[in-house]
């Protein structure tokens, strides 16, 4: 039997009727907060409630403080496995080493203070940039090598910085300390990883001809 | 503390046990160095006001008592120099997460209770004794000599002068005894062992609870597992479409804050911060040798499949026993501390955050669960029962908010009421 116009109509709104409350019905049920830390940088879901964001900090600082206190995941888990990205502040820059994929966002924290960047990351087209700024010796090994350069030695390279990125603070200046770096998939979640508290630069003045100075945090002893 | 330690060394391609084999004088300086380290841990990503790092009531406690920064060689003191997972080298070198790295915090205070509770440094106190005046227990290999040097220069003599383990003098000259008064002052709990009658003697052995005075949380368990029950009503209760759920996030997040008070009120301007770590550091060492079948717990004959059942046969070996309910102390030492830690920090504060104690999707969820279970088994407390054989209209929930404790009124002559 053939349907009219109106009963077609009528059956498209009652599809959509079902879907939303099979919709309203998930929402209620809620959407777990992170499980597993390490296993978030590959196929975590998206906070999309302000609620969902906060469990999924809670979720995610009890991992970091277990993580930070060296307790050991069970055999069946990785709840200890939190990942830990280096971070080295430079003038006007904070550069990061061991990103884990899916790490595109950065939250740097201090106080009250939050700012969120997106992460530049470094690849094999700009690396002679990157080693430069990290390691000049790399960088004039990269120079004299550029034309001689195989497949393979694109690859390592291409490895090398693939896990490596950058931001340039806008609300910290380089004579503000950074309480923590967070590091995230979208700039709501989920988090994947976290980092150091970085040091405020010191204001030593810079003398021509010297490198600016750089460092990664305070220490002592 | 130590279990860091081996955590680095596993990290680093070794084994865990070999952090029991290093030279005491390079443990001695770890210690301190991760003593410095606390400062360079990081906040934690849980909204504002942020948890100020190193959570440990002040923090500027960690400044406070460590050495200023040491200007190049030659150093007042050399660096601890461990290079994981090589025991036999040495690299002048500050330890990675020491040195700019993302700094290391030790375990809350409970979770030294819960492991000396278990017997485990009475019974090793004794295993040393014997080790070292007599041939009763037989000779030791060579890994298991190095672990009774270190563990006899490190826990049983005079720590070094000027150390951040030094909580040892002529004001406190017990470290069995300090122990007991911290645990006493954050928690209201003595040990359930006596003190042993050797080497502890004199008034000290009895006294040291009158001279605490009003500054006790003498409520800490009643709100401890009042928080569990309501915990155990949200996982209960997670899963409900249909019907009454007595789960209320917002009385957890005031038990939670309660508690937190409570704790903070015996941290402020740093207190118990130092003993916090000498203590946890201590009893981590014989946790860490118990937890797998390690040089020592080989030489006495002890291989187990758990730390409760290597340290029971070990204690079969003195004459001695460990706690009736050693499995689940050693159990719930490091969840516990974790989450008290976490309560510590406000992680839990808000209703919402606070509903993540009963979400079983995640690793806190699991854990709380098992703490639970842990608890009950542990100390005999039915934390899942609800109140019966009562008249009056049954509540899920107690009337009033919980409070950090009411506070004692001291009535003249040292006297409480």
């Amino acid at each position: 039997m053939a349907t009219t116009p109106t009963q077609q109509q009528l059956m498209e709104q009652l599809v959509r009727l079902t879907d939303a409350v099979k919709d309203l019905a998930y929402r209620q049920a809620g959407q777990p907060a992170q499980v597993d830390a390490a296993a978030q940088g590959d196929t975590g879901f998206v906070a999309v409630t302000d609620a969902d964001e906060i469990r999924q900090r809670v979720a995610f600082s009890y991992q970091a403080l277990g993580a930070l206190t060296g307790r050991v995941s069970t055999s069946a888990g990785r709840e200890f496995d939190v990942r830990i990205v280096e971070a080295k502040r430079e003038p006007g820059v904070v550069r990061f080493r061991q990103l884990p994929a899916g790490a595109d966002w950065v939250e740097l924290r201090s106080g009250s203070k939050i700012e969120s960047l997106r992460i530049h990351r470094d690849d094999f087209r700009n690396a002679a940039a990157a080693d430069a700024d990290a390691d000049p010796a790399a960088a004039a090994h990269t120079d004299d090598d550029n034309a001689a350069e195989t497949n393979s030695a694109d690859a390592a390279r291409h490895e090398r910085h693939r896990h490596r990125g950058r931001v340039h603070p806008q609300l910290f200046s380089d004579a503000d300390p950074i309480g923590s770096t967070v590091f995230l998939r979208t700039r709501r979640g989920p988090l994947v990883a976290f980092g150091p508290r970085l040091a405020a630069l010191p204001t030593t003045p810079v003398i021509p001809g010297k490198s600016s100075p750089s460092n990664t945090t305070s220490s002592s002893a | 503390m130590f279990l860091t330690l081996a955590k680095l060394f596993a990290d680093a391609g070794g084994s865990r046990e070999q952090a029991l084999l290093l030279h005491p004088v390079q443990l001695s300086r770890w210690l301190d160095e991760a003593w410095t380290s606390g400062r360079l841990v990081p906040e934690l990503p849980i909204g504002v006001p942020p948890t100020l790092a190193p959570f440990l009531g002040s923090d500027a406690i960690i400044g406070a008592l460590d050495l200023p920064t040491q200007p190049p060689a030659p150093r007042l003191l050399a660096p601890s120099g461990i290079t994981a997972p090589d025991t036999d080298s040495y690299s002048d070198d500050l330890e990675p997460n020491a040195a700019g790295g993302v700094g290391l915090i030790w375990h809350h205070l409970m979770y030294a209770y819960l492991v000396e509770s278990t017997g485990a440094f009475e019974i090793f106190a004794e295993v040393v004794r014997r080790l070292v005046v007599s041939e009763v227990l037989g000779t030791l290999s060579i890994d298991g000599t190095r672990w009774l040097r270190a563990t006899e220069e490190l826990f049983f003599r005079d720590p070094p002068l000027f150390s951040i383990t030094g909580v040892v003098s002529e004001a406190r000259p017990q470290a069995r005894v300090n122990r007991r008064n911290a645990y006493w002052r954050m928690f209201g709990f003595d040990l359930p062992h006596a003190l042993p009658a050797w080497p502890t003697s004199g008034g000290d052995r009895q006294d040291w609870k009158a001279h605490v005075g009003l500054g006790v949380n003498a409520d800490f368990r009643a709100k401890w597992s009042e928080l569990l029950r309501q915990v155990w009503f949200g996982l209960e209760n997670s899963a409900n479409t249909s019907g009454a759920n007595p789960t209320d996030p917002s009385y957890v997040a005031l038990l939670c804050e309660a508690t937190k008070d409570m704790l903070n009120n015996r941290r402020r301007g740093g207190l118990l911060a130092r003993e916090e770590f000498v203590y946890v550091t201590a009893l981590s060492w014989f946790h860490l040798t118990l937890q797998t079948d390690t040089a020592i717990v080989r030489d006495l004959k002890a291989e187990a499949s758990s730390p409760a059942d290597r340290l029971s046969m070990i204690a079969q070996r003195i004459g001695l026993a460990p706690a009736a309910r050693s499995r689940e102390l050693f159990d719930l030492a490091e969840p516990m501390s974790s989450v008290l830690r976490s309560i510590e920090l406000g992680l839990f504060d808000d209703p919402t955050a606070a509903s993540t104690l009963f979400d079983s999707t995640t690793a806190l969820g699991v854990e709380m669960r098992n703490l639970i279970n842990l608890w009950q088994s542990a100390t005999g407390e039915r934390v899942k029962d609800r109140p019966v054989g009562t008249p009056a209209v049954l509540s899920a929930q107690p009337l009033r908010i919980p409070s950090p404790s009411a506070a004692p009124i001291s009535v003249g002559n040292g006297q409480v009421r």
